[in-house]
Parts: C-alpha cells; structure tokens; sequence
C-alpha cells in the first residue's frame, strides 16, 4: 500500500511540483491544499504523513487538530533555516523540518525517516536545537531573567570584541551555522533586535567588560 | 564511570566544515576526525558546562528514544572523541544554571 501524503503550502506552483515528484516516487498524494481549514475534509480520510509549510494559515496545530480520524506525522516546510523556526514546529508537534532550498531526494529521506517512525531535522541545524533543549531543561534564575548559557556568554564576548560570525565559530571551534544560532539567541535574550544592540545592551548591563 | 565530569575541547583543536560534513583536526599531532552531523552536535555541545546526562535527556527527547540507550551511544561518541585526543573531560563546575550530576560513561578526569 502506498504512503498516503496530504500537502499544505499555499505555493500552489511549488506544491503541485513537489505532488508530481512524490506521486512519481510511490507515494500517494491526498490532496495538495493552502490551509489548514481546507485540510480539514481530507483529513476523514487515512494520512501517514502532512508535508506543512510554517507559513500555512492554521499552521502545524491547526492540521493536526484537524486530523481527528488518526494521528497524522508532519513534516514542516520553510522557506529559510531558521533555527526559531524548527523549535516552534516541533514544539508544534512536527516530527520534521526541512528547508525548501533542500534538494527532492532531501524531502523523500525525510519521509521515509518519519515513516519510520524517527525525527527528522538539518544536519546543519541539529547543534543548535540540541543547545536549546539543553537550556529549556535548565531552570530559570530567580529573578525571571533568561540567563545566557556559558557558550552564549562566549558568544556575546567575542562579539563585543567585534567579531562577525565566522570568527566566532573558529574561537569556539564550532559550525558557522551553529555560531548563527547562538548570536540569534544572545539577541533574543537581550531583548535586543541587532548585533550591535545586544553588545549595547550587554554592556549598559555589564554583561561584558568595555574594551 | 566517573561522576562529576563533563566534556570540554582540547585547545588547538580545529573544526573545518565542509558541504559533506566535519573534521577535527589536531594539526600538532597531524590527526583528523571525521564527524557525522550528530557528532559534531555533540562536539558543539562539549561546552564544559553541559553534562552528559543533559544531552542525553536532550537527544532522548528529541528523538523520542530510551534515554539508556541513547546515554550509551552518546557516551560511545565521546569516548571516540576523547580516544582521538580533540576532547577531554574536565571537573563540572556548578553554576545557578546547571542541574543534577554527570554521569560519564567511561571517562577519567
């Protein structure tokens, strides 16, 4: 029996690429819709897996709310890589994530992988997430301050060394996609919206030390 | 098993990423070590501070798989690493941030 896949992507061009590809493949696609309202009559019908791009109205919880037949594993789309991105799908409930510049044969491996019951996220972004899961398990500082980890109080030092982030990746010997995602964290905790800011801010809080 | 222990880098060590994965390369000792995706996740979380069982918990859940299991493989990883001369265990230094203890599968201080 064929995998039966239901898509969501309010592309509708790339969406009926992606069906023609899949179909070509073995799998058999349910339907290819661009909300999670419109998934939700397809979803009376059996569905092994949801390839959901994030910026589907109704999102990742909507489809799986509507699938109340069955469970139904997601597999979210994006655009970009984005690590704020991956945590909220699978926060969501996605068993996967994959990035639309991923090549076909990338989104078939994810499928198979969460056919098999396994979870499927970007070699490049794995590094990050695991940080962030390891950091939500910690428990917060009294004051309800978001502390920064010790990694990300390396991360704000070398920026406010003015570091870019590849040498910050080589100072910490880490990925250049992973040093991205420490820095987005480090803005983000600061309240910040640039790099700049957060070394302003790091330093108004004597976060850092003023070079 | 030695409690009280976490996983740092060996300073010099370098880390070249590549479109087809990662190496560590020790180039005093002219060693290098390939990484698949998950171990360099788990060489990017050798941050001194972060203990074994938090990546385990971590990846367990992740993955959804016994955190047993998953202990012992992560515990496998680093010991490769630790073999290879790129990774060390150091004494954990508590912080207000850290939680529970370290368990490390096979390490020495």
């Amino acid at each position: 029996m064929r995998p039966r896949v239901l898509l969501a992507d309010p592309d509708r061009l790339f969406g009926s690429a992606l069906a023609l590809v899949l179909e070509h493949e073995g799998y058999e696609v349910v339907g290819h819709v661009g909300s999670a309202a419109e998934a939700a009559l397809l979803l009376q019908q059996t569905v092994d897996v949801a390839l959901v791009n994030v910026d589907t109205p109704g999102g990742i919880a909507g489809i799986l709310r509507a699938a109340t037949r069955e469970p139904v594993r997601v597999i979210a789309m994006s655009e970009v890589s984005d690590h704020e991105e991956l945590v909220t799908a699978l926060h969501d409930g996605a068993r996967g994530y994959v990035a639309k510049d991923a090549s076909f044969e990338d989104v078939l491996a994810a499928l198979r992988a969460v056919l098999r019951g396994q979870a499927v996220v970007p070699p490049a972004m794995l590094g990050g997430l695991l940080h962030e899961l390891v950091q939500q398990r910690r428990p917060a500082a009294p004051s309800g301050l978001t502390p920064l980890s010790r990694r990300e109080q390396e991360v704000l030092e070398l920026l406010a060394q003015g570091h870019a982030q590849e040498g910050i990746a080589k100072a910490l010997v880490i990925s250049p996609q992973t040093a991205r995602t420490h820095i987005q964290k480090v803005i983000g905790k600061l309240g910040a919206h640039s790099r700049a800011e957060a070394v302003a801010v790091a330093l108004r809080h004597g976060l850092v030390a003023a070079s | 098993m030695t409690t009280g222990s976490v996983p740092r880098h060996v300073p010099g060590v370098v880390l070249i990423t590549h479109p087809g994965g990662a190496q560590l390369v020790r180039s005093a000792q002219r060693v290098a070590v390939d990484l698949d995706a998950t171990a360099l996740a788990l060489w990017e979380l050798c941050d001194g501070e972060t203990t074994v069982d938090e990546m385990t918990l971590a990846a367990a859940s992740l993955f959804d798989a016994p955190p047993a299991t998953v202990e012992r493989d992560i515990g496998a990883a680093l010991q490769a690493l630790v073999d290879a001369g790129a990774l060390e265990w150091a004494p954990q230094q508590q912080s207000p941030s850290s939680v529970g203890g370290s368990t490390v599968p096979g390490g020495s201080a």
